[in-house]
């Protein structure tokens, strides 16, 4: 599915200045993009924005078909439901539900348990399937994020910092992991980890980007 | 996952706040459910006072005790008056007093005797006469619905309320202790059912009824010499219908010249209902300042539960869930969680009640003649529910009013 952005401009609550803008941004369906910069510039925002978690005031954005920019918010929940997944920054697992049922969480029915189980084995977390996500260590607690949309398998996949909390080896196979599950799928990944920028089709800047 | 799951997977695994949000709402239900209905018996408290007379003689006291004891059955073991007095009464004779005085009360229609001479169970034996009962004239004294009135030795009539939770009828024994002062005899008469009347709603209903001359009886077995000069030739109360205007009279007649005191039912009745009219309007006041401040307590617990789930409602939406799934997961929660409340509440209604009614005691009335079903709670359980639902609104508002991004960046 192809991501494709268009005048864009996005401003922070209160500021008369925009955070930042977008002429045009695509990103081709089956690309593997990393989208590089400093914090605080918005980085977050755009992936946020790639997945219609809100809309800009003014500006088009395009998932696939989907004219999300045109749609109401339910009709986006419904299209991110099926073709977005999303590793956030901060994890946001759900805190009282056990590893399995956060996986199992991001799928659409209830009945594919085997594959929840089969991806948290992948990222090597299927030992702590039944335990608290609140009781895992952060580095497992990001492994478990990854094997959510790994199970769910979506054509559009978003991640913002995947690798921020892990080791090396972790940080490998969480890499490793995620192009696995982006295989012939579409692949933007926010970060300024330098162990998980090889391997991506494109690398682009998000301060020269944002500034054409 | 559905919503219910999803709910009670979030009860279940913070059980911690779970059992505190529950213990504080089931507690707060408490206390409103058992002050609601210690207001709703409060308003009837006098509900039992006896119809049918308009004026009680009794010896000189306060005229609400004087009303209370003879027309509620209540109160302390009251004084003597003398039997002759009674007589004079009845019998319409000329009344001649020291100072050579003298008043003959024609005012009066119908004068009934009354004096407490022994308990049954609990129950006050009460000696009378045939006059108590209804007549034409009188249509709101009690009426035999069985049997006949008691005017041998050793029998008895029973009031309605008596008779049904005794499951006694007519020929059955039923056992009596005499009754002196502060105390009740261990001596144990037995008593034949002669009558039993029809129900009045009043204290009549919880009362045994037995001859003057067996209640005097009972009186001569004890030494009643240290609390009357008249020996065992007294009563405690005369129960008086008037004709119109006799009231001046009798209570001249009375209050003036005799140990007795007249007091007038319907103004004595009105005096209650002032005095305890100001303590009534404040419980109220109190009573619906608690069943308020138990709704603010479901409220905050719940807002304090939800808003700390803000930022997972977050990630839900940003998984794509749609706000009507999370709505129901919120809905049902504070639902689940209110109901399980009012149970643990209600339960805990139903057994402290009867602990906080024996503490007011005398404020109330008698368990036996005004029940209080724990249904009456029923407001209470249902502005809880309602309060748990309002304090869904607050993060339901959020939820629809900010997006997911706002949420997630915790803007």
């Amino acid at each position: 599915m192809e991501i494709r952005l268009q005048k864009i401009s996005v401003q922070l609550p209160g500021s008369r200045d925009p955070l930042f803008r977008i002429r045009e941004l695509k990103i081709p369906s089956g690309s593997k993009t990393l989208i590089r910069g400093p914090s605080g510039r918005g980085k977050t925002t755009l992936l946020h924005l790639m997945a219609g978690l809100f809309l800009p005031p003014e500006g088009d954005i395009v998932v696939g078909e989907a004219e999300l920019h045109r749609m109401s918010d339910e009709s986006r929940s419904d299209y991110r439901r099926k073709n977005i997944g999303i590793i956030f920054q901060r994890l946001n697992l759900l805190d009282q539900l056990t590893a399995l049922e956060n996986v199992l969480l991001g799928l659409s029915d209830r009945g594919n348990l085997q594959s929840a189980q089969k991806s948290l084995e992948k990222l090597k977390v299927a030992d702590k399937a039944d335990l608290l996500t609140a009781k895992l260590s952060l580095g497992e607690q990001q492994r478990v994020a990854v094997a959510r949309i790994l199970a769910a398998s979506p054509p559009v996949i978003l991640a913002d910092e995947p690798t921020s909390s892990l080791d090396h080896d972790n940080a490998e196979l969480v890499r490793k992991n995620l192009f696995e599950a982006a295989s012939g799928k579409t692949l933007v990944v926010v970060s300024h980890d330098e162990r998980i920028s090889k391997g991506f089709d494109r690398v682009l800047d998000f301060d020269e980007w944002t500034r054409q | 996952m559905n919503p219910f799951q999803l709910a009670l997977i979030n009860l279940k695994r913070r059980r911690d706040s779970t059992l505190v949000a529950v213990i504080a709402i089931a507690l707060s239900i408490m206390s409103s459910g058992v002050l609601l209905r210690l207001y709703l018996l409060s308003g009837q408290r006098f509900s039992t006072l006896a119809h049918g007379v308009d004026a009680v003689v009794g010896a000189k006291s306060g005229g609400l005790e004087i009303l209370l004891g003879s027309l509620n059955g209540e109160g302390d073991y009251p004084d003597y008056l003398p039997y002759v007095l009674f007589r004079s009464l009845r019998q319409g004779q000329t009344v001649q007093f020291e100072d050579g005085a003298q008043s003959t009360p024609d005012f009066i229609r119908k004068v009934t005797p009354f004096l407490y001479a022994a308990q049954a169970d609990g129950a006050r034996v009460v000696g009378t006469d045939e006059t108590f009962i209804k007549t034409e004239a009188d249509e709101n004294r009690p009426a035999l619905s069985s049997g006949r009135w008691a005017s041998k030795p050793l029998e008895v009539v029973l009031g309605a309320n008596w008779a049904r939770n005794h499951s006694s009828s007519l020929g059955d024994t039923v056992s009596i202790h005499t009754w002196l002062g502060q105390t009740v005899s261990n001596d144990d008469y037995k008593l034949t059912v002669v009558g039993i009347l029809g129900s009045t709603g009043s204290v009549w209903d919880q009362m045994l009824f037995i001859s003057v001359q067996q209640a005097q009886d009972f009186l001569r077995l004890q030494d009643v010499s240290h609390r009357t000069i008249w020996g065992v030739e007294v009563l405690h109360y005369f129960l008086v219908n008037l004709k119109p205007g006799g009231f001046e009279h009798l209570e001249s007649l009375i209050n003036r010249r005799t140990v007795g005191q007249v007091v007038r039912v319907d103004e004595e009745i009105k005096r209650l209902q002032d005095l305890t009219g100001t303590g009534r309007r404040l419980g109220f006041l109190i009573s619906a300042m608690i069943v308020l401040l138990g709704g603010l307590v479901v409220c905050a617990m719940l807002l304090a539960r939800f808003d700390g789930m803000t930022m997972q409602l977050a990630v839900l939406r940003a998984m794509g869930y749609r706000k009507k799934f999370i709505f129901s997961w919120l809905v049902l929660e504070g639902i689940t969680l209110g109901v399980a409340a009012c149970i643990l509440g209600a339960c805990l209604d139903a057994l402290s009640f009867p602990f906080f009614r024996t503490l007011l005691g005398s404020a109330l009335p008698s368990p036996s003649l005004a029940q209080s079903s724990i249904f009456l709670s029923a407001p209470v359980w249902a502005a809880s529910l309602i309060a748990v639902v309002l304090s869904i609104a607050v993060p339901a508002f959020k939820l629809s009013t900010r997006d997911a991004h706002q949420a997630l960046r915790g803007l």
